[in-house]
């Protein structure tokens, strides 16, 4: 089965009587040109479930695959070109100029010992146009502002010239020109062929970028809700699992993603 | 290396090596040190015996100490992401050194001309590994720069226990005092010999991790999702600064400061990229070195131990690059 498939995930946090389990048997598949969301509450384990997902810890049960093959068999560097990962933090040590920034997301194909990668100039110049920031690749990256840097770390993960990418809260901290820029962009990925798990907390921009959301956490924890985004972002699971009460207006005043047709109409 | 920048650096290598030449106590005319060196069968034997015996191993020595500890601290600052992090101040110079001494206290450099060495690395091997488990990646510059400081003061009082029990013994506790104060006296080609290997292993080893240690300035969990081999990283940066400060040490004893002050200053030049990085510190830091022992043995009243040298230059460019980092310092 080609995509990034997860079947029957367990993912588990330690706790003070033992490991504790905050999605239990979860199953996903990330097919190419699509965009899966995992919404939740803080503290569901979103981060920790894209860290399984990306092979970066063993899952506590079940299995991860990329294109059939187990994330866990891969060596690093194979699976670094198979699974792009934009992490929710960067602690960034030092500065550089954005281009450099973006080249950091060639390393998984450069040579170790002589540096070689003919195709890397290219892909860096591609991700830096489709990220639209061209102009800024000579800035040094300590100085661009927050929705600036936001759009480097893309472009570095479009120069990774991976299939399938894993994103943590792309959106989170951005002014909304910024996010519908970066939820446009998701789009466009996806429309190039990648496939995408992006987990995030704006459940507007879930709805509106995702084929398929898996909400996890709340009360029912370590169960979860996974299905087509309209089925999924809607009051009857977000009531429950938020614990709050949800409303979605049809008439609503709504932001257009760039480059998308106008928002879908809602149907609740 | 961009080729002007480095033009540069094998310049200041090329008139610091000439200049560690020329100068020192001995009262030669630089043209007979010429004529010494393209004809040393012409040559007075006492001017053959200065240059060829004395000086020419002596800088040899002070350059390959000096390249190997810039190499180490470029591994060690971009490792541990932190432009604080050289080997003299994660108290790795002292284990190598404690190691080293408690290895002459105990008549082990009677082994042979490779035990000093091989129970300095193994010192620094040890120091690193210790730092690596108490100071995780990522848990911040301070608690690193602070398992640091606890194992300097541990090895230096070990090493001072070392040599307060081999007073005693008067000639065993120079010894042990000439090599905690960082000494070129009396160096031999042996001493050049024993170091070229170990130098050029860790340098190469060094290289090898180039790409990775780029990609660490991301963080290390980012950088695994990069295809960074976390463990391996790790083992391949203990074995190359294991080498390399293992075998300054034993050439030299503790020097301090050149291992964090080059790399730094030349990261600020060339940039964040470790391959230039790696070679601009390498050239630089046997410039510095071999002019600071140069300075120390010619420029001064009294011959200063290359070690007290380093550190009355580098203490206060140390306190200065703090108030510098201070500023920008993201964890």
């Amino acid at each position: 089965m080609s995509g990034l498939v997860l079947s029957g995930v367990t993912v588990a946090v330690p706790g003070p009587d033992g490991p504790r389990a905050l999605v239990e048997g979860l199953s996903l598949h990330v097919r190419r040109g699509t965009v899966t969301c995992v919404v939740g509450p803080n503290g569901a384990g979103k981060t920790t479930l894209l860290k399984v997902a990306a092979g970066l810890r063993p899952p506590a049960a079940g299995t991860v695959t990329v294109d059939d093959t187990p994330v866990a068999a891969l060596p690093p560097r194979r699976r670094a070109r198979r699974v792009g990962v934009l992490p929710q933090r960067l602690p960034l040590s030092d500065d550089m100029t954005v281009r450099a920034f973006v080249e950091l997301g060639r390393h998984p194909h450069r040579s170790r010992w002589t540096g070689a990668d003919p195709t890397g100039a290219a892909a860096v110049d591609r991700a830096l146009t489709e990220a639209g920031i061209t102009a800024l690749a000579g800035a040094r990256i300590f100085s661009v502002s927050g929705g600036e840097f936001q759009l480097a770390r893309l472009a570095q993960l479009w120069a990774t010239e991976t299939p399938y990418w894993i994103l943590d809260e792309p959106t989170t901290a951005l002014d909304p020109a910024h996010a519908l820029r970066i939820a446009g962009l998701l789009v466009r990925a996806a429309r190039t062929g990648h496939g995408l798990l992006v987990a995030i907390h704006d459940l507007e921009i879930a709805r509106r970028i995702a084929d398929r959301v898996a909400c996890i956490g709340g009360p029912d924890a370590p169960a979860f809700v996974e299905g087509p985004a309209g089925a999924v972002v809607a009051p009857a699971v977000l009531d429950r699992v938020y614990g709050v009460r949800t409303r979605l207006w049809p008439d609503a005043v709504g932001f257009e993603l760039p480059g998308d047709e106008p928002p879908p109409t809602v149907t609740a | 290396m961009t080729p002007r920048g480095g033009a540069l650096a094998v310049l200041a290598l090329a008139a610091a090596l000439a200049a560690g030449l020329l100068a020192g106590p001995a009262d030669l005319a630089p043209g007979d040190v010429l004529a010494t060196l393209t004809a040393p069968g012409d040559a007075p034997p006492l001017a053959r015996a200065v240059v060829w015996d004395l000086r020419i191993p002596r800088i040899l020595v002070a350059g390959l100490v000096g390249a190997a500890l810039s190499g180490a601290g470029v591994v060690t600052q971009g490792f541990f992401r932190n432009p604080m992090a050289g080997p003299g101040v994660l108290g790795l110079s002292a284990c190598g050194a404690l190691a080293a001494t408690a290895g002459i206290a105990l008549g082990g450099d009677a082994a042979g001309p490779m035990a000093t060495p091989a129970l300095a690395a193994l010192g620094v091997a040890t120091g690193l590994i210790a730092l690596l488990g108490f100071a995780r990646p990522g848990s911040g510059p301070a608690t690193l720069l602070l398992a640091g400081i606890a194992l300097s003061a541990l090895a230096s009082a070990l090493s001072t226990l070392v040599l307060a029990l081999s007073t005693e013994q008067w000639d065993l506790a120079r010894r042990v005092l000439a090599w905690l104060m960082g000494s070129f006296e009396s160096r031999s080609y042996e001493h050049v010999l024993l170091g070229v290997l170990p130098v050029a292993l860790g340098l190469v080893a060094a290289a090898g991790i180039r790409g990775d240690l780029d990609v660490l300035v991301l963080g290390h969990e980012p950088a695994a999702s990069l295809g960074v081999h976390p463990r391996t990283t790790a083992l391949v940066t203990v074995a190359a600064v294991a080498l390399l400060v293992g075998a300054a040490t034993a050439m030299a004893g503790v020097i301090g400061f050149v291992g964090l002050i080059v790399p730094h200053l030349v990261r600020l030049r060339v940039g964040p990229r470790h391959g230039p990085l790696l070679a601009h510190a390498v050239l630089w830091g046997a410039a510095a070195m071999v002019a600071v022992d140069t300075i120390a043995r010619a420029a001064t009243l009294v011959p200063l131990p290359p070690g007290v040298a380093t550190s009355l230059a580098g203490a206060p460019l140390f306190l200065w690059m703090l108030r510098r980092s201070a500023r920008g310092w993201v964890t």
